[in-house]
């Protein structure tokens, strides 16, 4: 951004813009967010974690998109397993004991479309259940970031 | 964790997985049928709601003035994505329209196609007023006030075999710009743990098909290409919470006024590098707020800076940086609207250009 700040013809819209970067570099840093244990309590602690999941995999079963993929899946067993692990990820007191994402979902061939609407199935839920923003985006973060352990279909261009 | 709750975690594992291999190895069939049907879904929307942004007036995938390192579209790596779109600018002396399409191919290639109009309005009877000025002081004659651009010609000791017409009321700077841009690494979704960013590179074929001695008067080239290096990174848990957006471009390029006053100058081609960026913040899933900026190549325009029209030359030539602040509308990935008050500063010697931009892009 150096070169920004050294153009000549810094505008006030661009110092604007500068700024807005600055900023996003200070949210970065974790200063503006949340801690984990205070998103738990946003999630409405195991009872509300448990209804999101409950919501979410209602939404998944009825997504043409990718309900296939589960069609001979335990849902009882993936819904407590994905309860287990939202409620760590938020700070809560819960250990996810389940396989790896990586080995879970081995051979599946879970298409880059598959996880976003599955991802977006998910949102949905949060918005159902009215999960303040800030605690929906700090969980979408982490499970955006879950996506190369997941799927494994490349497509012709990679 | 209790030890209960423990066996129960393992015996439930222990039926999960039984099943699971049971059913892996007896529904091959199955599996494989929707693995074919989830591939043919070649024209599918398989990306998430935003990440097609919006369509920068270059006609690539991007905010309002800066095109962003995204593909066009909500093509995954197993899909085509389409759009379409149609902006139009409301200066103060000017109006620009821009439509346009592009296809994103496998999340990893995008062709794009835009045509710019430039209406000038009555600006252009405006322009001509003050260029005679210029050349004769004020004491033009009809004959002569109806061709500025070959008094200009006179005055500079040139010679023209034709009588060019200069701009007169209504009149329309139009161009075609083809695109291709091609993301090289990153994904603005799925790299949240660390630094990387989504960039791409970008390639503008411009064609300005302003007359022949419009262009010989401005002393630009009516065909030109830009480049730009774009990097773009999405917090999904940034500033506030909210998913933020900061994008930072490198332009390449000795296009005037985005290539609607041509290419390069009488001091030659004019290649500047330069930075343009652009940031948001997405208020909630459907609605992002962000600003940009774009600096641009100032060339000498019409004579160089040592001959006799120099002042002359110099207004005309002067440029600003654009900016813009934005506020783009997702209500589904079919369709996305944006409005913006947009600064593009002086064009062709007018000053404060700005003034209100509205588009919308479609998806397929
Ligand atoms: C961030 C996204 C995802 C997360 C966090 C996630 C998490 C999980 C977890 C915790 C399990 C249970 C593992 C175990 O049994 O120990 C599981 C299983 C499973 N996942 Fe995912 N998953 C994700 C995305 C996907 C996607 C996109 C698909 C396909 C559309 C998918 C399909 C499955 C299936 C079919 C199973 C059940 C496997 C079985 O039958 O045992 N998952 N997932
Ligand atoms: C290992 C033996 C099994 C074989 C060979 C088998 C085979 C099949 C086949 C060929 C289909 C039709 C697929 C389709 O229409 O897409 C199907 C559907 C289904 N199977 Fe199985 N299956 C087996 C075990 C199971 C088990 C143990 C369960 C329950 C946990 C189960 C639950 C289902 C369900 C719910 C459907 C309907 C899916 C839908 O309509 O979308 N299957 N199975």
């Amino acid at each position: 951004m150096s070169f920004i700040r050294t153009s000549s013809r810094l505008s006030a819209v661009a110092k604007g813009v500068a700024l807005a970067a600055g900023f996003t570099a200070v949210a970065m840093m974790g200063i503006s967010t949340a801690s984990a244990q205070d998103y738990y309590a946003q999630y409405g602690g195991k009872a509300g974690i448990t209804a999101l999941i409950n919501t979410f995999v209602g939404n998944v079963a009825a997504d043409p998109h990718i309900n296939y993929y589960f069609a001979h899946t335990n849902i009882p067993h993936l819904k407590y397993e994905l309860v287990q692990q939202v409620c760590m990820a938020v700070g809560g007191p819960c250990k996810y004991t389940g396989l790896s994402m990586r080995k879970a979902h081995e051979g599946m061939g879970v298409t880059t479309a598959a996880f976003n609407y599955l991802a977006q199935d998910m949102m949905d839920a949060m918005q159902t259940r009215k999960i303040p923003m800030a605690a929906q985006n700090y969980l979408i973060a982490i499970l955006a970031s879950m996506e190369p352990q997941i799927v494994t279909a490349n497509g012709p261009l990679g | 964790m209790n030890k209960l709750n423990m066996n129960v975690v393992k015996s439930m594992k222990g039926k999960g997985l039984a099943v699971a291999i049971a059913c892996a190895l007896g529904a091959m069939a199955p599996l494989t049928a929707n693995a074919a049907i989830g591939a043919a879904s070649l024209f599918g929307q398989g990306r998430i709601l935003g990440t097609g942004a919006v369509t920068a007036i270059d006609g690539a995938a991007g905010g309002g003035i800066n095109p962003w390192a995204v593909i066009s579209g909500y093509g995954t790596n197993q899909q085509i994505g389409a759009t379409a779109f149609y902006s139009h600018v409301l200066l103060n002396n000017y109006n620009m329209d821009a439509y346009g399409a592009s296809v994103g191919l496998f999340n990893r290639i995008e062709l794009s196609f835009a045509r710019q109009s430039f209406g000038l309005g009555n600006t252009g009877g405006t322009l001509d007023g003050e260029i005679n000025d210029f050349a004769y002081g004020g004491g033009e004659t009809a004959a002569q006030r109806a061709a500025p651009a070959s008094a200009i010609l006179d005055k500079a000791g040139l010679t023209s075999s034709a009588t060019p017409a200069f701009f007169g009321n209504s009149y329309e700077l139009n161009q075609d710009i083809v695109g291709i841009k091609a993301r090289l690494f990153g994904n603005v979704v799925y790299d949240q743990n660390w630094w990387e960013p989504e960039v791409s590179v970008g390639v503008d074929l411009h064609h300005n098909e302003m007359p022949k001695n419009l262009a010989t008067t401005l002393h630009v080239a009516r065909n030109g290409v830009s480049y730009y290096l774009s990097a773009t990174k999405v917090w999904l848990n940034g500033i506030f919470g909210l998913t933020t957006l900061a994008d930072v471009n490198i332009d390449v390029t000795n296009a005037n006024q985005q290539g609607l006053l041509g290419f390069g100058g009488a001091d030659g081609m004019g290649y500047k590098v330069l930075p343009a960026a652009s940031v948001g913040v997405f208020l909630n899933r459907q609605v992002v707020l962000g600003a940009e900026y774009r600096d641009m190549p100032q060339n000498q325009l019409i004579a160089s800076k040592s001959s006799p029209l120099a002042p002359l030359a110099d207004a005309v030539s002067k440029t600003s940086a654009w900016k813009d602040v934005y506020i783009a509308w997702f209500p589904y990935k079919q369709l996305s609207l944006t409005a913006a008050y947009v600064d593009l500063g002086t064009i062709a010697t007018m000053k404060s250009q700005n003034g209100l931009y509205l588009s919308l892009t479609s998806s397929f």
